[in-house]
Parts: C-alpha cells; structure tokens; sequence
C-alpha cells in the first residue's frame, strides 16, 4: 500500500484532503501519511486531518511514499511539486468518483480532477494540471501542464491552453480559441479572442489588464 | 502603427480563414468567416492593441482592412 503525502496543508490542503478519501484508490491503493508544509501549526484549529510530517525543503523521500501537491497558485505548484520530484518523488493523479472523464480523454500524473468536473471527449490534459469542482473542459481541448482550472469555469471544443495557465471561478473560454503560456483569465471572464502569453484578462469580452 | 501589423492583427482574429487571405485591400465582410461575433472581436482588438475605442459605425462604414486602418490611425491622433 502506498502512503499519500500532500504538500500544503492550508485551506486548499484540507478540501484536497478530502478529494484524497473519496477516491476509490484510498484504503486500497494508498492510506494517507500526512502534510508537508513549512508551517508545523497549520491544522492546529483544525480537528480530523492527519499531521504535518516536515516542510517540503526538509522531507526525505521514503520508499513507499506518492505525493500529490494542494497548492492553487500555479507557479507554487510547480515550485513544491519539482522540489519533490527532484528527490525522486513519485506523484500520482486524483479523480473524484463523480468527475466524468468521456471517451478518449486523458490526463497525466499529478493532477486533481474534482467532485462533477466534466472532461469531454477526446480532450488531453498534461501533467499536474488542477480541474476545481463542477468545472467542464470541451471536447478535443487541449490542456497544458500546470494549469489550473477553477470551479465553475468551461472550455469550449478545441481550446488549447499551454502551460501553467490560471482560469479563474466561472470564466468562459470560447471554442477553438488559445490561451498562452503562464496567462491568467479573472474571475468570470469571457474569452472571444486568443490570449497572448504572460497577460491577465478580466471581463466580457475579455480585455488584457494594462500594467503601467 | 504600421499598416501590415493592423492586417495581421485583423486577421488573427479569425479561427479558420487562412492568413494569406488577409491583404490591406481584403474587402473584409466578404469572407465566408465574418460574424457579428468577428467584429465585436475587432473592436476589442484595437482597443487593446491600439488603446482606442471605435464602433459599430466604424466597421459598417468601413469596406477594406486600410480603411479601417485608416479610422483608427486618426482615432489614434485625437
């Protein structure tokens, strides 16, 4: 039996705690051994969750151990995450039992797919991506590693994220349409148009927010 | 503003019309692909592009690429 280690025991920590008992694979793939975290006193006020083992930096890979990591920040994912793996850590995926992954869909190592999310079909996911509860990638999209999708959000058919893209609570993303590489669409968004790279847009349609 | 950069960023807001469709002088409503959708997309385009607002006129009364090019580059004077 494996042991699961989640790295982050905040308030993402526990709702992934949680994704982490539901899943068919608890009690007959794996038990829960614990959370890394730099912050020792984190569940301290809270009752039911087991204990914080180390901080990541400080964590010792053992032989039976997998991870998976319950960070919401795209680039303190990826930061926790390689620090893992490049102690040799093994990561596995999390899908809730009520999430519908369709015909020919597929999604790599690392990633959370929550309570009713919806993948359509023929959509790829990479690595370590985040899909949030009852959100919906389109058919034949493409997910990048890294992402993060939260609750509420929807792909259309043939959307292309690359890596490390945020899209935030109930945002839209029209067909065929393509979000760049480490991009984030706000909160409830609608994105007609592709997003450049690196860029933040809000609102409906959705507009790049200016830096200066 | 260069008038080649107006183009391509005209025609990037198109999924399945191939670029080399798009020239200065492409009487833009005739391709098969334009939408209501496409416009309200080219207006969103200029503003965050060119930091101007035009409008629904502005397209209307427009019958080539150049010509809108052309509204917005005195758009962008004003």
């Amino acid at each position: 039996m494996k042991k699961l280690i989640l790295i982050g025991a905040r308030g993402y920590g526990r709702v992934i705690y949680n994704l982490a008992i539901s899943c068919k694979g608890y009690n007959t793939e794996y038990t829960i051994k614990g959370f890394l975290d730099d912050k020792r006193d984190a569940l301290d006020e809270f009752d039911g969750y087991p204990p914080v083992i180390a901080s990541v930096e400080d964590y010792q890979v053992q032989q039976d151990d997998v991870f998976v990591c319950a960070l919401g920040d795209v680039s303190e994912k990826k930061n926790y995450s390689e620090m893992i793996l490049n102690k040799g850590g093994e990561f596995i995926s999390l899908l809730h039992p009520t999430a519908n992954v369709s015909t020919n869909s597929v999604y790599g190592k690392g990633c959370l797919v929550c309570f009713n999310a919806f993948i359509s079909a023929d959509a790829t996911i990479g690595d370590f991506v985040t899909v949030q509860p009852f959100s919906m990638v389109g058919h034949n999209a493409v997910v990048g590693n890294w992402c993060h999708l939260d609750t509420h959000m929807f792909l259309g058919g043939y959307v292309r994220l690359e890596d490390e893209v945020t899209i935030h609570t109930g945002a839209i993303v029209h067909p065929y349409k393509k979000v760049g590489r480490g991009a984030t669409v706000g909160a409830g968004a609608v994105v007609l148009r592709n997003v450049k790279e690196q860029t933040t847009v809000f609102g409906n349609p959705a507009m790049r927010l200016k830096t200066e | 503003m260069e008038l080649n950069d107006f183009v391509k960023n005209f025609a990037e807001q198109f999924d399945d019309t191939d670029m080399s469709e798009f020239s200065a002088g492409t009487a833009f409503r005739t391709i098969g692909e334009w939408s209501s959708l496409i416009a309200l997309n080219i207006i969103a385009m200029v503003d965050d592009e060119y930091g101007v607002q035009i409008k629904a006129d502005d397209i209307r009364g427009s019958v080539t690429i150049e010509d809108l090019y052309n509204i917005v580059k005195i758009k962008m004077q004003q």
